[in-house]
């Protein structure tokens, strides 16, 4: 087990080290950092003055060298939007995106997991097609649109909910739902086939053949086997939405790290998009790490090793 | 109950033979003896989900294709006094402007029509871009494994890394948003999944008796990859690419509703989307219509897609 955990450690670093390969090598397809970093308003003198104060005439291969070891620093350099260092403002901007993903993950869960374990056990039924519908439908919904017909409905029609920021708990109730429906589809459709699977095991007719109840068969005998799929596909969600909620936050205008994203990218601010795609990267590692951990915690039959 | 997950319960006698259900399905069995099983295509008619997603796509294909001849105006046609005009059934819309009219008077119906080139052409050179990188590294990767495998997943786990939404974005500051660079950063957002299906299919069929044979009789790799592997990944191949278009066609969206993917005047359903959003609260045909064409494209994609993958790949069934 440690030596699983060591070698995946190895694993992601080796990851993030190409992660940075791919982020200097977009910086330089920029033109010049320097005017990047220092932005639109920059005078050439200043240009010219950073250039060599961080050595932007050196070798490419000494400025690599270098921007890793900023990065190992977790050194970006300064955000020119907001005048402030770039990894700061971007773990200011994480517990909004935390609160958001959250959220979006219970009602996916609550979503999901019975409508997934239903439309399985009834197989054919009407619940089945509904929610047959409801995945093809969702999976063609861009989010952004939902959001969009979310705030028409919701916050002009109805005027129920704020259409955007971020505060009380009405302000999350409908990023959260959208975000959170968005992933359902795949989650149901997920857990119907491995439930399906699961249902045709050897150990679940031998549980209904020694006459457990149903509720018990499906509860403790088939869910129980059908969690894998599920639980990868919820690390994954879980990782993809704390970077992927981009357009959510976008829509929705959500303080979160997505957006502060998109911002940065529409004002070409070079360190805060460094910080931030760091950020996602990291944490989809660590989350992709911990989900392949929790397998063995699940079923004992997986070794890691 | 003996059910299975496939669709062959139905079997006509002509199903019922022995290679029926086979995780081969795929695969020519001639010359074994058996009887003669329904083409694909006869499946793929018979498959009401492939007639439906069929049905769907060749209307849209085909007005857009049409545009310029059923477009009732100039899709980039401004005219101020006409703005913001409701769709005819609404009081105060009139049939001119069937769908209505957006913020510059532009008509809807046209620039639907014609925002459908943009969007489906864009989709579908990404996905051809990005199912070669796919194909050629995904192939690579599974039938020479080893150090060259290694090198191709680990590119993998790095793009798997990033958000692809958010590379896009990067990618498309850095080299200007443009037609052509679109397609590229779509192409390179979409490689991965088919070079990740690819090589595990590969990886099973570079051990098949036939390839070995070939290898026996001196058949060289170039020739075993193309001659012996290839046509058996046509069936996945197909697959993924019909879920992609899906997927690339919701990506430029996303992207032009960012501001980073087409770029005004040229349209495409994404960016109308977009334009919309402003005037939510007084024109809501300008954001519904578009986005109810563009689901009802990726419905038709992921429709004929699923009967695809049924008929083609039974295994990727439970990939969901």
């Amino acid at each position: 087990m440690q030596r699983y955990i060591i070698q995946r450690l190895f694993h992601g670093i080796f990851v993030l080290f190409g992660v940075s390969l791919v982020t200097f090598f977009l910086i330089q397809l920029t033109g010049d950092p320097a005017a990047a970093m220092l932005g639109p308003d920059a005078t050439p003198d200043e240009i010219q003055e950073l250039r060599e104060r961080r050595g932007y005439d050196d070798p490419i291969v000494v400025q690599y060298v270098r921007y890793l070891s900023s990065i190992a620093r977790a050194d970006f350099g300064t955000s020119h939007l907001y005048n402030q260092e770039a990894f700061s403002l971007v773990v200011e901007r994480v517990p909004a995106t935390f609160e958001l993903t959250i959220a979006a993950l219970v009602v996916t869960l609550l979503f999901s997991v019975p409508l997934g374990i239903w439309s399985a056990v009834k197989r054919d039924s009407m619940i089945d097609r509904l929610s047959a519908i409801f995945v093809f439908g969702n999976q063609a919904m861009p989010v952004f649109w939902a959001g969009i017909l979310g705030i028409m409905i919701f916050s002009i029609k109805f005027g129920w909910l704020p259409a955007s920021g971020r505060g009380s708990l009405k302000h999350l109730l409908m990023p959260a739902i959208v975000l959170g429906l968005h992933s359902a589809a795949y989650q149901t459709r997920l857990l119907r086939s491995a439930m399906l699977d699961v249902l045709n095991a050897d150990f679940v007719r031998t549980a209904r053949a020694k006459g457990l109840r149903e509720f018990v068969v499906i509860n403790s005998h088939a869910l129980r086997n059908a969690l894998i799929p599920l639980v990868t596909a919820t690390g994954i969600q879980f990782a993809s939405l704390m970077g992927g909620a981009v357009i959510t936050e976008t829509v929705f205008a959500w303080p979160g790290v997505g957006r502060l994203a998109v911002q940065a990218i529409n004002n070409r601010d070079i360190p805060l998009v460094m910080a931030a795609t760091f950020f996602f990267a990291l944490t989809i590692l660590v989350v992709n790490l911990l989900v392949d951990l929790s397998y063995g915690l699940i079923d004992p039959r997986v070794r890691v090793d | 109950m003996e059910a299975t997950d496939r669709d062959l319960t139905t079997a006509t006698p002509e199903h019922a033979t022995p290679a029926h259900g086979a995780a081969d399905a795929g695969v020519v069995v001639h010359g074994l003896g058996m009887r003669k099983r329904p083409s694909n295509w006869s499946r793929l008619l018979r498959n009401g989900k492939a007639r439906l997603g069929a049905g769907l796509l060749i209307v849209i294909v085909l007005s857009a294709i049409a545009a310029p001849l059923i477009s009732p105006h100039d899709p980039a046609k401004q005219n101020v006094r006409d703005k913001l005009a409701p769709p005819a059934w609404q009081s105060g819309g009139s049939w001119d402007h069937p769908l209505g009219t957006d913020q510059l008077g532009r008509d809807m119906l046209s620039r639907i029509l014609y925002g459908g080139r943009v969007s489906l052409l864009v989709a579908l050179f990404a996905t051809i871009a990005a199912s070669i990188l796919g194909i050629v590294l995904g192939v690579l990767a599974g039938y020479f494994g080893g150090y060259t495998d290694a090198v191709i997943m680990r590119i993998v786990d790095v793009q798997m890394a990033f958000p692809s939404i958010l590379l896009a974005l990067a990618v498309m500051v850095m080299l200007g948003p443009s037609f052509r660079n679109l397609i590229i950063v779509l192409a390179v957002s979409s490689w991965v999944f088919f070079s990740r299906v690819i090589r595990a299919d590969v990886l099973v069929i570079r051990h098949r008796e036939f390839v070995t044979a070939g290898e026996a009789i001196g058949a060289t790799n170039g020739r075993l990859i193309v001659r012996y592997i290839f046509p058996n990944l046509v069936g996945v191949i197909t697959v993924v690419a019909t879920l992609t278009i899906a997927r690339v066609v919701i990506s430029e969206a996303s992207l032009s509703f960012l501001g980073l993917g087409i770029q005004p005047p040229t349209s495409s359903w994404g960016l109308m989307l977009s334009e919309g959003r402003q005037y939510l609260s007084v024109a809501w045909w300008i954001t519904t219509f578009p986005g109810i064409v563009l689901m009802a494209t990726v419905i038709g994609v992921n429709l004929l897609g699923d009967a695809l993958r049924d008929i083609l790949d039974p295994q990727l069934s439970h990939e969901g």
